[in-house]
């Protein structure tokens, strides 16, 4: 008997994971992400500039967010893309309906993108600590010293409102953060690398993008 | 009785069935077959016109006429058109039912076959289940084969001797351009095969061929194509020129036909007649492409194996499709589920064999209607499949697969199955009496009504959602067009469509307001739609090739699916069509304004009825088929020949068979007479048939061992015989068999003198057989086997048990009882691969056992050939065999296909009141061992080469000296390499 | 009894367990059916059943709890809502209808289920 033990434990775990599925069932299923902006009732997205508090020295914000994102627009969306630079005081005026429908009298299929951005960039310092010596290769250089990354913030505060009614439709803030080992990286650079993550998240609930999850359906 | 066989064993298997208690002794054709049931004798009537003599049986005046009249007319058009006469009345033999038409002895007839012609008696056969247009048209091309036989070879007989056949386009490629019409169908393959790039292409030996996949052979369509171009290049007279061209051709060696006619060769007649069909096809390559409607739903071979949508069925979700399709692994037509979403075959709803039906019906004519559908609960698909006489409706659960309901149906060809919106009935369409009409079956009572009863062709119905209303298309003149009844009344009837062109395969929208269908009016099938309160109707697609079976999705208007034909099969395509306004119409009632439009063949005859003759049954005999040579190589080396004549009356009623076979100079001659004409058949034969087999002498005389072979031991064994066999099949699976004979047997040593010199006993070997019997046995026989036809044997099982008693009536005469049984079983494992096992037994007991012989070949492989004798014995086969390639081009041709085979067999023999031992002498001058049984296992390859089955094999010996414990076997000897020709079992 | 003979008994019991237990649902019913189709990713198909179900057996809490996942897969979020809130009413314990319900929730705030997504790696040379 005992020989056969590792046998017939095997087959009671078998038994028991055949077992397992008696009044429910774990399912992956790629499920739609939830919109309240409905793609259709527009035509046209007008990038009217965003409140832009803080950017690199030589980096125009503004220009960068609609060369960006306005072709994602264009193609995904099939919006015509403008850019129609609107003068932003405050953050208030993204709240002010009146304002938006003034901009574009009459019926109109408009979609302003507007909000606020910054990109900020610091460099940060770490003590790295002795690496063990390799048996194996002695001549590995031994680390030790000082770490530099350069830090670079996207801080999005993204509106997307309707123009003829002045609605807010689409009101989402999105920060991303990346760390560079090279001191020079450039800024439109990690402004691109920053602005990809923002995309996917911005555009999955647009387009209703489906996304893995997981759900349980009963057997009875 | 007309075995269901391979027709090149099949005077095998009648030899097979001349004794009942020599089974063991046949050891080249291991079938026995499946049976054709006569369910009805048929009282033959004959009346000639001026060109034939029409052999019909139906009582009903007018479909005698009607068949005169258009073989008479068929053959004035095809004389004119040929510029030849036939010397002969031609024999024309009209079965009024396709089901009656399968039960022809003269022809082999499958699902599909619509006539048939042969050469040797120019015999013509045709069946009456199709409207009169479509029967003329096939009567011209069947009397064109005609034609061809008599233009080629001359007289009747002429085609016995005929060795060198002309390739098939040649015939039926004629016979299509005879006809001087071009079946929406032929159109549609040949421009389909235009438009992708796929036309055949002729070789140098002048056959046509194609390297993609074609519905049927490129003979038919691109052999018309063919004589339209030589027509169109050569002119009119250049047809007959090509004939006469190949009359004249050698026996051994064939010259292209087109370069001795012509004077082209191949590569540029290929080049020339592409141009001319691209040319012909012009006009079509702006219209649309099948595949830019959606990606192909379902059967996409080679991307999967199945081939060809014969019909569909969309679930009542929209997210499935149920596809009858053909299963190219299986070589079988099966049900598949596909989604809607990806195309994905889901699953396969009938996978492997079954014998709940013969075969699935599928239409390859979509005018007809969708051989399946749906149930408006989802629950369950219809389909009609061939159940014994006729057919009956299928229900089967389209998840678990398994079949649910079956109904009879009681007539003829039924077809195009839809359920009611309450799914309480369904309505399908069949033959009944020379008319196809409309008809409901109840599925609570299986009670069966006609809906229609009328003379017109109804075919295709439809029901609309709301239960309201059918719509059909009505075969007029020879063109269909839409019909609308109201469901309770199908007598009224308002036509929907009109003009030029075929409209057909009807279907409403969900809201029952409009009636999608099918339209050749552009000459190419469209999807259309009839609005029914306004008559206006709206154009969907303007295809190149044909598209069919419209249907909405169930909850999305505006999106169809349909059929297209697209590189060479029917694909399911879905798409959202918006549809243009074409036209708008007024319906009218049928014959309102003047009495409908029906074919009539060109020339008009009066019947004589005293002209009509009873058929004169076994009057006159003929050469039913040209004499076969078949060869056999037995693992002792000894090679096995014969030939045989077969005669027969002209229904194939009636059959006489001579048979001569020869085997180390020894012959056998048979003689049988089988009378088929009903279900009980019977057969007289007188034979004398002479075979050897190698007694096992050091069984009595173990001193003979060290100084002889098995071989010297050669003994023959002489049975002359007058009997007569009856069968009568309760199926097509089972049947019995009865024997009542006289036998005479002489058995002796081939060299008696010196063998029996060099026996330590005096008496020598004395189980021989001289001396007489008369016995009378009885058998039960089955076959649900399913045959592959490359390998053999497939799926299913066979099994023969028969019991013979002897009787001691006078002197001289043997008396035993013996009984024997056969039982196999085939495991199919997929792809090819299967398990086959096999266990034969048989026991003689009495005053005089009956001695049987066997071993060798697939029997006991490790046996010598025929050197088990005994009186009572069993051996056991288990087999697996493995494909290992369909076809391999070599230096020495074309082989394969080649199969691998693990075996392993075992036997137990004894003679009566002795024990049942074995002896082997493994080391010479060591006594022998005892053992209870032998056996041997080890592997070989089965490859076909020049249309034999060549076994190579390596075999060990394997013994058992105590068979009560089975796992005390041994093993004898190296691996012996052993070589045979024969067939598996 | 041999070993070989009790090892056979054992292997077959495996099979049959392996059969009935791995198999999956029994479709002899019209739920098993739906999620027969559900793993086909035939959604319009099971909703056909679940529904169907529903209309021979309104208080099927499978059918309300599955039907509310198709109605999401199928984006229609009101519709899902009301399954699930169905479901609820009547099994308002079952664990997994609470856990699906809760998932279909965060699903509608797409902050809340951004921040389940993994972020990409920072570049490191």
């Amino acid at each position: 008997m005992r020989k056969n033990s590792p046998i017939l434990l095997c087959l009671l775990v078998l038994l028991a994971a055949c077992r397992g599925g008696d009044t429910y069932r774990k399912i992956r299923v790629e499920l739609p992400a939830y919109s309240t902006l409905h793609p259709e009732q527009f035509e046209q997205a007008i990038f009217s500039g965003f409140l832009v508090a803080k950017e690199p020295d030589g980096l125009d914000l503004n220009k960068e967010i609609a060369e960006y994102f306005g072709p994602d627009f264009e193609k995904k969306l099939h919006f015509r893309v403008t850019v129609q630079r609107v003068a932003l005081e405050s953050e208030e005026l993204f709240r002010k309906p009146d304002f938006w429908r003034s901009l574009a009298p009459g019926p109109s299929r408009v979609l302003y993108v507007t909000g606020k951005a910054e990109l900020t960039r610091e460099m940060r310092k770490s003590i790295l600590g002795k690496a063990k010596s390799d048996a194996d290769d002695p001549l590995a250089q031994q680390r030790g010293g000082v770490a530099e990354r350069t830090l670079f913030s996207l801080s999005l505060h993204l509106y997307l409102i309707r123009g003829d009614s002045g609605e807010v439709v689409l009101d989402r803030d999105f920060k991303e953060t990346k760390a560079y080992t090279n001191p020079k990286q450039r800024a439109d650079f990690a402004f691109y690398d920053l602005a990809q993550r923002v995309r996917t998240k911005l555009f999955r609930p647009i387009l209703s993008e489906e996304r893995m999850q997981e759900r349980y359906l009963l057997l009875k | 009785m007309t075995l269901r066989a391979r027709s090149s064993a099949r005077l095998a298997l009648l030899l097979i069935l001349v004794s009942a208690t020599a089974a063991q002794e046949f050891m080249f054709y291991p079938y026995y077959g499946k049976n054709k049931v006569i369910y009805e004798t048929f009282r033959w009537k004959s009346y000639p016109t001026e060109h034939f003599r029409i052999y019909f049986y139906t009582e009903e005046p007018r479909t005698l006429k009607n068949v005169a009249e258009v073989a008479e007319s068929a053959y004035q058009k095809l004389s004119e058109a040929l510029k030849h006469q036939l010397a002969d009345p031609v024999p024309l033999i009209f079965y009024t039912t396709y089901t009656d038409f399968e039960l022809s002895n003269v022809f082999d007839i499958s699902e599909g076959v619509l006539g048939v012609s042969e050469p040797l008696l120019h015999r013509i056969g045709i069946h009456g289940d199709m409207p009169l247009d479509e029967l003329q048209r096939l009567v011209e091309h069947e009397l064109a084969h005609v034609f061809e036989f008599d233009i080629l070879w001359g007289s009747q007989s002429a085609a016995l001797y005929a060795l060198n056949i002309p390739p098939l386009w040649l015939f039926e490629g004629l016979s299509e351009y005879a006809t001087q019409d071009w079946s929406a169908w032929s159109t549609m393959i040949v421009r389909d095969a235009v438009l992708n790039d796929r036309i055949p292409e002729m070789t140098e030996s002048g056959d046509l061929t194609t390297r993609f996949p074609m519905p049927r052979d490129p003979s038919y369509d691109f052999g018309h194509a063919i004589y339209d171009f030589i027509e169109a290049r050569y002119g009119k007279n250049a047809v007959k020129d090509l004939w006469q061209s190949i009359k004249g051709s050698p026996l051994i060696r064939r010259i292209t036909p087109v370069k001795k006619a012509f004077n082209i060769k191949p590569h540029d007649f290929n080049h020339e007649f592409q141009k001319y069909l691209r040319e012909k096809n012009r006009k079509f390559l702006l219209r649309e492409n099948p595949a830019d409607y959606s990606i192909a739903l379902g059967p996409k071979f080679p991307l999967n194996p199945y081939y060809f949508t014969f019909s569909h069925a969309v679930s009542p979700s929209g997210d499935l499709v149920a596809a009858l399709t053909y299963n190219v692994t299986d070589f079988d037509v099966d049900l598949v589920l596909v989604s809607t979403e990806d195309g994905s075959i889901i699953k396969n709803i009938t996978p492997g064999f079954t014998t709940e039906y013969e075969y699935i019906v599928y239409e390859y004519d979509p005018s007809l209607g969708s051989d399946i559908a749906w149930s408006p609960d989802g629950d369950t698909i219809a389909f009609i499949a061939r159940d014994g006489r006729k057919y009956s409706l299928y229900l089967i659960d389209p998840v678990r697969g398994g079949i649910v309901g079956k109904y009879k149906i009681g007539h003829d060809r039924p077809s195009a199955p839809r359920f009611f919106p309450d799914g309480r009935a369904v309505m399908f369409t069949a033959f009944t009496q020379g008319t196809h009409d409309i008809f409901e079956l109840d599925l609570q009572s299986g009670e069966i009504v006609n809906l229609t009863r009328d003379d017109y062709f109804e075919k295709a119905p439809a029901i609309s959602p709301d239960g309201l209303s059918v719509v059909y298309s009505i075969r007029l003149d020879n063109t269909d067009k839409l019909f609308l009844s109201p469901l309770a009344d199908l007598s009224q009837k308002t036509q929907l469509t009109f003009g030029p062109g075929n409209t057909t395969c009807p279907s409403f929208s969900t809201d029952s307001r409009r009636v999608y269908y099918v339209g050749d009016v552009r000459e190419a099938f469209n999807i259309y739609s009839v609005e029914l309160a306004s008559g206006e109707i709206k154009r969907y697609t303007d295809v190149w090739t044909g598209n069919f079976f419209p249907s909405a999705h169930p909850s999305d208007p505006g999106t169809l699916f349909f059929s297209s034909f697209n590189k060479g099969s029917y694909q399911v395509f879905t798409a959202r069509l918006e549809g243009t306004v074409e036209d708008r119409v007024t319906f009218a009632g049928l014959g309102s304004a003047q009495p409908p439009r029906r074919f009539r063949p060109a020339l008009t005859l009066d019947i004589e009825d005293k002209k009509i003759e009873p058929y004169p049954g076994i009057n006159k005999l003929y050469v039913a088929r040209r004499p076969p040579i078949d060869v056999v190589v037995s693992s002792d080396g000894s090679l096995y020949g014969g030939a045989a004549l077969a005669f027969g009356d002209l229904l194939g009623d009636h059959n006489f068979l001579v048979m001569i076979y020869q085997a180390r100079g020894l012959r056998s001659y048979y003689l049988s007479y089988l009378n088929q004409k009903r279900r009980l058949q019977f057969m007289p034969t007188v034979f004398e048939f002479t075979m050897f087999y190698y007694p096992p002498y050091a069984y009595i005389d173990p001193l003979l061992y060290d100084r002889l072979t098995y071989q010297d031991a050669i003994a023959y064994r002489k049975i002359t015989s007058a009997n007569i066999e009856a069968y009568y099949p309760l199926n097509r699976y089972y049947r019995l068999e009865g024997n009542l004979g006289f036998y005479r047997y002489e058995e002796n040593f081939f060299d008696p003198y010196s063998l029996n010199q060099q026996s330590s006993r005096p008496a020598g070997y004395n189980y021989f057989w001289n001396g007489n019997v008369l016995s009378f046995s009885l058998a039960f026989v089955g076959e649900t086997t399913h045959f592959s036809p490359y390998y053999g044997p497939r799926a299913g099982h066979t099994f023969r048990f028969s019991l013979a008693q002897a009787f001691p009536v006078a002197q001289g005469f043997f008396s035993n009882t013996t009984v024997r049984a056969d039982l196999r079983k085939y495991l199919y494992l997929g792809g090819d691969a299967l398990v086959a096992l096999r266990l034969e037994g048989w026991a003689s007991r009495g005053r005089d056992p009956y001695v049987s012989y066997y071993g060798g070949n697939n029997q006991v492989r490790s046996a010598y050939f025929y050197n088990i004798v005994c009186t009572e014995g069993w051996f056991a086969n288990a087999e697996l065999r493995l494909p290992l390639i369909n076809v391999a081009s070599t230096i020495i041709g074309t082989i394969g296909p080649i199969r691998a085979v693990l075996f392993f067999d075992i036997t137990r023999a004894k003679f009566n009141g002795y024990p049942g031992k074995f002896y082997l002498s493994p080391e010479p001058l060591r006594p022998p061992v005892v053992l209870d049984a032998i056996g041997s296992y080890g592997w070989g390859v089965q490859l076909f080469l020049l249309g034999l089955p060549i076994h190579i094999e390596w075999v060990k010996k394997l013994g058992w000296p105590d068979i009560s414990d089975p796992f005390s076997l041994q093993t004898y000897g190296q691996f012996e390499t052993k070589f045979w020709i024969g067939l598996d079992f | 009894m041999s070993k070989t003979t009790l090892a056979v008994i054992a292997l077959a019991f495996l099979g049959i367990s392996l059969v009935s237990g791995c198999a999956g649902p029994h479709l002899k019913d019209q739920v098993g059916f739906g999620i027969w189709a559900a793993d086909n990713d035939l959604w319009d198909e099971a909703i056909f059943r679940w529904k169907k179900v529903l209309g021979q057996d309104p208080l099927s809490v499978a059918a309300h709890n599955n039907l509310a996942v198709a109605y999401e897969k199928k984006g229609l979020w009101e519709e899902a809502r009301k399954e699930y809130e169905a479901a609820l009413k009547l099994a308002p314990d079952n664990p997994w209808i609470k856990l699906n319900f809760k998932n279909f929730k965060d699903n509608l705030e797409p902050g809340k289920s951004d921040k389940k997504d993994k972020a990409a790696p920072d570049e490191k040379k």
